[in-house]
């Protein structure tokens, strides 16, 4: 019994009563609910969402987490908690690239083009001719290449995200952390764009 | 990555007179290093268009 006084299954029973049908089956996705619904809370004090956004994210991350485990495609390889806490993460990245993309799209349209401006025209020419040359399909494909973090590091610094603010929403301990693995992701980037 | 520490320091900071007068030299005579350059600017964008 828990502090409540209602039953509390160990992961692989509320595994296996999510996978039953009828009540057994209700009270066990309730349960699976209640039982981390504390992420709300987290989505609001580590990722800086509002209380709806990071309850729908939280709602979404329930929803998957079930229909993976009817379809059997979770394993159990981890705990329910750091595999929900997992879903739940990557949800709230998600909303928070949505929500920059919808806010800064025209003032990060311009940031080569500013950038390029701080260069004298010798050199902005010189960096434009490789600019135009570049191919952007590959640098694309390559930047879908890399491992899961060091693509949310760049994307939120393409987003224009101060160090500080990316520590934060990937939880890095520091700023500096983060700027030394953006960098690395980024000359990983270079090799894999160079690289035939 | 040192090349690419020293380009984000000068797009992100304030460089000085003789900074950017070694900068933009580097850039005219070192192929290399303009190669980096557009690189770092090319990456930031196709990093701001891409969806996870």
């Amino acid at each position: 019994m828990d502090s409540a006084g209602s039953n509390r299954y160990t992961d692989q029973e509320l595994i296996d009563q999510l996978r039953q049908s009828g009540v057994d089956k209700r009270r066990s996705e309730e349960q699976l609910f209640n039982r981390f619904a504390y992420f709300v809370r987290e989505g609001m004090t580590k990722h800086a969402l509002s209380e709806d956004e990071s309850f729908n994210a939280y709602s979404d991350t329930i929803l998957a987490a079930l229909d993976n485990i009817n379809k059997a495609h979770f394993e159990a390889r981890a705990s329910l908690k750091t595999y929900l806490y997992q879903i739940f993460h990557n949800k709230c990245v998600d909303l928070l690239r949505k929500r920059t993309t919808n806010k800064n799209t025209v003032h990060r349209a311009e940031m080569i083009s500013d950038r390029l401006m701080q260069l004298s025209d010798s050199a902005r020419s010189v960096v434009q001719t490789l600019i135009d040359k570049a191919d952007w399909n590959r640098l694309r494909e390559k930047l879908n290449e890399l491992e899961e973090k060091c693509r949310q590091i760049l994307m939120f610094w393409g987003d224009n995200y101060s160090d500080k603010e990316i520590a934060s929403f990937l939880q890095y301990k520091t700023a500096d952390v983060v700027k030394t693995s953006r960098l690395r992701c980024l000359e990983r980037l270079r090799k894999l764009y160079k690289t035939e | 990555m040192d090349n690419l520490d020293y380009i984000e320091n000068y797009f992100t900071n304030t460089p000085g007179p003789g900074l950017i007068r070694e900068f933009e030299e580097r850039i005219i005579s070192d192929p290399g290093f303009a190669e980096e350059v557009a690189f770092y600017l090319a990456a930031q964008d196709v990093s701001k268009k891409t969806t996870f």
